[in-house]
């Protein structure tokens, strides 16, 4: 009877370059996603038309979970959003029309139809004024380019980074998780 | 300032053009607009396309030559239901077979109406989302039966 031993080398090696890496793509998707509410945010600023009081931008947030094994980042949750999320989205009219007043002027001015650009802050009294929207909100897209935007950049990320994977213990495994570095992101957060 | 318009307004203009056409060719009464203010203007349904932003990377290392990608949306805002689907669906289907880029210009000694030379194709790359929108539970009569496309395409 021929008796064979055999020892397999690295294979402990490639277990922790595994976990290393695991980690090290967990620690930059919560980067990502903190980058991602910074972005959309942003989005939301720079299309604004009237002075906005950030509360869609303030409502979106960063979430993290674990569903079974599987760790997910999220950003954004539509209970936690105000209701016209969808509207300032895809663009469309905010019904009803509503008591308030403009911050400024105080009374609707009908000249200025799709040109001011103060605030319209909703009382529900009916001492104020009745405002109805003429003009529907143009599409800001912020959800849609803030996808686009991430999907570039994390793309970016394992182009520019598995061209450094080396080849040890097992094929395709990467040898440090220090290669895994998100240098755009770290100096978002500065 | 040029006589001919740039590349993305090129494709933007091309797009609206084939679209229209295909569409007043199979459907009766639909508007079709590249505005969204105008789509409040007008009776259903209405399909708004529009240009929504460019992409421009080097075509490769080293080269002057942009490789540009384009994203249009195609606003869908209809009568009903059935009509928003039928509608989706016949887009996308017209959608598939690449059309033809024509570098526009305005008329001659009528800046209002425009000229076209063809040249070349503008292809489709991606059909990025196809999509009903549900903008709000008691929506105004044009946003209740809402449909998005949004494609990314290329001057070939």
């Amino acid at each position: 009877m021929i008796k064979i031993n055999f020892e397999v080398k690295g294979l402990n090696e490639a277990i922790n370059d595994v976990k290393k890496l695991l980690y090290a793509v967990d620690r930059g998707l919560v980067l990502l996603g903190d980058a991602t509410v910074e972005k959309m945010r942003e989005n939301i600023k720079k299309s604004a038309h009237r002075y906005s009081s950030g509360r869609l931008g303030n409502s979106i947030k960063r979430y993290i979970g674990h569903t079974g094994k599987i760790f997910w980042v999220g950003v954004g949750k539509i209970s936690e959003l105000p209701k016209y999320w969808a509207v300032c989205e895809w663009g469309g009219y905010i019904p009803p029309a509503n008591l308030g007043y403009f911050e400024e002027t105080g009374k609707p001015i009908s000249a200025l139809r799709g040109k001011g650009t103060e605030r319209w802050i909703h009382t529900g009294n009916r001492k104020d004024f009745l405002l109805k929207p003429k003009t529907p909100i143009r599409p800001l897209r912020y959800i849609f380019h803030t996808v686009q935007w991430v999907r570039r950049i994390w793309s970016g990320y394992w182009a520019s980074y598995v061209s450094k994977i080396q080849v040890k213990g097992l094929p395709f495994l990467p040898t440090s998780a220090a290669s895994f570095g998100f240098p755009w992101l770290e100096k978002s957060k500065r | 300032m040029a006589n001919y318009f740039q590349q993305a307004r090129n494709v933007e203009l091309s797009t609206i053009y084939y679209l229209e056409q295909q569409i007043n060719a199979s459907w009766s009464n639909v508007n079709v607009v590249k505005s969204f203010t105008q789509v409040y203007d007008k009776p259903l349904p209405v399909v708004c396309i529009q240009l929504d932003s460019a992409a421009r990377d080097r075509l490769e290392i080293g080269s002057n030559t942009l490789d540009n990608t384009y994203t249009i949306t195609i606003d869908i805002f209809a009568r009903s239901d059935g009509q928003r689907i039928d509608l989706a669906d016949f887009i996308i289907d017209k959608l598939k077979d690449n059309w033809v880029y024509y570098i526009h210009s305005h008329k001659s000694g009528s800046p209002t109406e425009l000229e076209r030379t063809a040249d070349g194709k503008v292809q489709l790359l991606s059909i990025i989302e196809d999509r009903k929108l549900e903008i709000l539970p008691n929506p105004e009569e044009k946003d209740r039966f809402r449909h998005l496309i949004t494609i990314s395409v290329k001057k070939s």
